[in-house]
């Protein structure tokens, strides 16, 4: 049920890359004790969840793992798509090609760096290398972590330095237009105090590769927030239907910082998302938002934690998800409210709906509570379509598909509500509508 | 702000023991083939009881301790009497017992109950049923209530039929354990129709120490029938651990109705590992009521499959965990069948360091359609160092499906103590009518003298620093 088939892929490809890419001793070693941790840890560790976390629908057979050092032009759908995009810099990676990174020149002399992070590394050593040594999650704690920082080979890195303020936002693209490849990122964000940025990722496929064997999309953000700085980081997934996506993303959360972390899914055959915080500064404030629209085969599989350790910190999950076909979606969260962790307020909420038979969804909203001068709660429904809307809908002269429609954004807004960047805001708004477009006509 | 002592960890009343050098069989401490064949042969059991014990020890050997839950590895299976056998008889009148069981059931207050308010009462001490009795004229109805071992004998076809037949041996360790080494409990047969009106009662009893009580309930409700169970039990405290291994099976047939009550309250050494699930039919209805306040870890989650159309499951699950004890308890509702519908509410209360955890499966299978559901769980953390836990799996595979779950996890508000303490209440009874008025759902479940009990137990102790 759970294992993992990664055919291709093997300690001598570990060696090739470290062979390829060079770089210092230390990251060579720590490449190959993260993979011989893949080789010996199992996909899940925690108990709660193994009886839920399912392998089958994974053929990941004969995958290209190794980067290619060329720099392909981009298609011109995506060079349209992105050119439309205003904001801070862009990080666009096609395929396992290298990125291409731009910064706004200011935004450079203030001290900004936005760059891949291995050439990174040489420059930015003073910044890169303790984060890298000393993970946020290390690999020794999920197997999908270790297969990363074995093989990873480019990735965002982020450094705002304190006091500075990124108005507009730093876009990340991760393009795939191959078949049968598996791309490896890590990205490092460290805010400094009193810092702000906007952070917005998206990966997406070119429209040829519906069909095509599937190809890996293994992620990794790690998050550093200074004291008193604010985040919002939106990491959409439409990649097409032959991409697997593993995606990590933790955030070590400094006094009275603030993230808004959001996750949209909405492409790819399965997509493992595990996004956690450690809120371990006082005052502390992280609002997650799930929003997850499955159709066809896909499975969703998401799991979402907040560790309260500071004083008086705040968290919220905010899970909605829909999904129709034979679509699968499992919403797991975990709020853990350290000894520490007085004064926390912590919600957790995860709500699905299902739009036709066959379709279903499964939710573990789990708390663990060390002390008392708390407030957490959870809520967790899963239901249909609700009739009362469609038929109050209907009878004012709205077609069928429509009214259905307008009811599944209804319940979409109370997440969108909660993403706190306006255009990550309208963008993933959009792409719902998008997507329930294409599914109808897909019937 | 200075401690309060809101719920009283007073057990003297249960902590009392009596002497067993009289006992009839003391099996040797540790678990092997020869204490099982032995168990079997004293009891005179059929051939095929015996098959089934050793099987469920292989499987009770081959399977691994589970990962999940309380804390077992401090459990020695080699240091546990698992057979012991206070008395040669069973008695229908208290008078005829041995003198220091009959002080002990007189002490717990059982024949004074079963005289007020019981169709029937089974008490179980050690391993063995050692009173059993039921009123005449369920007798002559055709109800059945006897202690299992007696009904082996007694209606050997009847238990072939269903006995292991919810629970399978290799369902868990624990119930492997169970069925290896069974012995005592009750068995009880509701004919088509009967509505038996007062509660059957069993309570049992453990006295000695490093002892294991294995017993095994098996509910019969034929169709239309209904009738409420009770269990309670309690132990006196040592500084060594008892375990307590249970395995309770009920059978709803169309329309009946099952409710069972239990309130444990284990000594603090005493490892309660239970394994409860019920069979609900076409229209029929079970309920849980499952009160845990005692025990050094618990791990007990009911369970109910709605097996017929428009089946109703309830489980009222209440825990209370004082220092040192942790109720790993919840519930389980897998629906089946369309129409099925379900509530399970939990209430909980960590005092002291105790830890509570709920941990529940509320599973809707693709083709049962049109069920409902809601979960709700409460904790109250008393104080600083105790802790809740929430562990809810919700598993939805049919799109008609209704279902919520909430949960919250706090303490008792300043605010709520403030009015009534604006309102002449003194502060440890203000603590005191919340704690009680958060547990009302469960004692106004409870039969009145049940609920006067756990009141009691849970009592406020007026003294200590206020404020």
């Amino acid at each position: 049920m759970s294992e993992l088939v990664l055919s291709g892929v093997s300690r001598d490809t570990v060696r090739e890359l470290v062979r390829r890419q060079g770089g210092p001793d230390w990251l060579a070693s720590l490449r190959l004790h993260a993979w011989k941790l893949f080789e010996e840890l199992p996909v899940e560790r925690s108990t709660m969840f193994v009886r839920h976390t399912d392998f089958r629908s994974i053929a990941l057979d004969s995958i290209d793992a190794l980067p290619s050092s060329s720099t392909p032009p981009l298609p011109s759908e995506l060079v349209r798509y992105i050119e439309g995009v205003e904001g801070s810099g862009a990080y666009v990676q096609l395929d396992h090609s290298s990125p291409r990174v731009t910064l706004r020149e200011d935004l450079g002399k203030k001290g900004v760096v936005f760059a891949d992070i291995l050439p990174a590394l040489g420059e930015h050593t003073d910044l890169i290398e303790p984060v890298l040594k000393k993970r946020a999650i290390p690999p020794e704690e999920d197997k999908l972590v270790a297969l990363n920082t074995a093989l990873f080979s480019s990735g965002p890195f982020l450094y705002v330095p304190s006091g500075v303020v990124v108005e507009e936002p730093l876009h990340i693209f991760d393009l795939r237009s191959k078949p049968a490849i598996g791309v490896f990122n890590l990205g490092i964000v460290v805010m400094g105090a009193e810092s702000k940025a906007v952070l917005l990722r998206e990966g997406y496929s070119d429209g040829t590769q519906l069909n095509g064997r599937q190809s890996l999309q293994s992620s990794v953000l790690e998050v550093h927030l200074g004291e008193g700085s604010e985040l919002s980081v939106g990491d959409i997934q439409r990649f097409a239907e032959n991409v697997v996506i593993f995606s990590h993303k933790r955030a070590l959360c400094g006094a009275n910082s603030r993230l808004n972390w959001v996750t949209c899914g909405l492409g790819g055959r399965y997509l493992r998302s595990n996004t956690s915080a450690v809120l371990r500064g006082s005052g502390s404030d992280v609002q997650e938002v799930e929003v997850v629209f499955g159709s066809g085969q896909q499975h969703f599989d998401m799991a979402s934690t907040l560790d309260h350790l500071g004083e008086h910190t705040r968290g919220d999950i905010y899970s909605k998800g829909v999904f129709r076909d034979q679509a699968r979606g499992i919403f797991k969260g975990m709020i853990n409210i350290g000894k520490t962790g007085r004064g926390t307020d912590s919600f957790l909420s995860e709500h699905s709906m299902l739009l036709n038979p066959g379709a279903s969804a499964d939710a573990i909203p789990a708390l663990e509570i060390a002390t008392n001068e708390v407030k957490a709660s959870h809520s967790a429904s899963v239901a249909q379509i609700d009739d009362e809307q469609l038929f109050y809908l209907t009878s004012r002269g709205i077609r069928e598909d429509e009214a259905r429609k307008l009811v599944v954004r209804g319940f979409f807004e109370s997440a969108l509500a909660k993403v706190q960047a306006p255009l990550l805001r309208q963008r993933v708004g959009t792409l719902i509508e998008e997507k329930w477009g294409r599914s109808i006509e897909a019937r | 702000m200075a401690t309060k002592e809101i719920i009283s960890d007073d057990y003297s009343k249960y902590d009392f023991r009596e002497d067993t050098s009289q006992y009839t069989h003391i099996s040797k401490k540790g678990l092997s083939e020869s204490v099982v064949r032995e168990l079997s042969q004293m009891k005179g059991e059929p051939d095929w009881m015996l098959r089934f014990r050793l099987k469920a020890l292989e499987h009770f050997f081959s399977r691994a301790m589970p990962q999940w839950g309380g804390n077992l590895s401090e459990i020695n299976f080699d240091e546990i009497h698992y057979y012991v056998k206070p008395t040669d008889r069973q008695s229908q009148s208290w008078e005829d017992l041995p003198e220091g069981i009959r002080r002990t059931f007189d002490r717990l207050g059982i024949p004074e109950a079963e005289k007020k308010f019981l169709s029937g009462v089974g008490a179980q001490y050690e391993s063995e049923v050692v009173y059993h009795s039921i009123l005449k004229e369920l007798e002559d109805k055709g109800v059945v209530f006897l202690d299992t071992d007696t009904a082996l004998k007694k209606y050997p076809d009847l238990f072939k039929k269903y006995f292991g037949t919810v629970i399978p041996p290799n369902d868990n360790k624990f119930a492997a354990l169970n069925s290896a080494v069974w012995s005592g409990g009750s068995f009880v047969y509701v004919p088509a129709g009967v509505h038996v009106e007062l509660p059957l009662q069993a309570y049992f009893r453990i006295n000695a120490p490093n002892m294991g009580q294995f017993e095994r309930t098996l509910i019969i409700a034929e169709e239309g029938s209904s009738v409420h169970y009770i269990e309670g039990c309690t132990a006196p405290v040592y500084s060594k651990d008892s375990l307590h291994s249970a395995v309770v099976e009920i059978i709803t047939k169309k329309a009946a109705k099952v409710r069972y009550t239990t309130i444990q309250n284990w000594s603090k050494d005493v490892y309660n590992l239970v394994t409860k699930r019920a069979y609900a039919y076409e229209d029929a209805t079970v309920e849980w009521i499952d009160g845990n306040i005692g025990s050094k870890l618990t791990m007990k989650y009911p369970s109910i499959y709605l097996l017929g159309p428009r089946a109703r499951g309830e489980v009222l699950s209440v825990a209370y965990a004082g220092r040192g004890r942790h109720q790993d308890a919840g519930a389980k509702v897998i629906h089946l069948a369309p129409n099925t519908t379900s509530k399970i509410t939990s209430k909980s209360v960590s005092k002291d360091g105790g830890r509570t955890s709920y941990r529940g499966q509320l599973h809707v299978a693709k083709g049962a359609h049109h069920v409902t559901s809601a979960v709700r769980c409460d904790a109250l953390l008393l104080d600083e160092e105790s802790r809740s836990d929430t562990y809810p799996y919700v598993e939805i595979n049919d799109d008609t499906a209704t279902i919520s779950h909430e949960a919250t996890v706090g303490k008792i508000g300043e605010e709520q103590i403030f009015y009534l303490m604006s309102r002449g209440v003194k502060e440890v009874e203000a603590y005191n009518m919340i704690v009680m008025g958060f547990m009302e759902p469960f004692t106004k479940e409870l039969p009145m003298t049940y609920a006067v009990e756990l009141n009691r137990m849970m009592a406020l102790e007026m003294e200590g620093a206020v404020g």
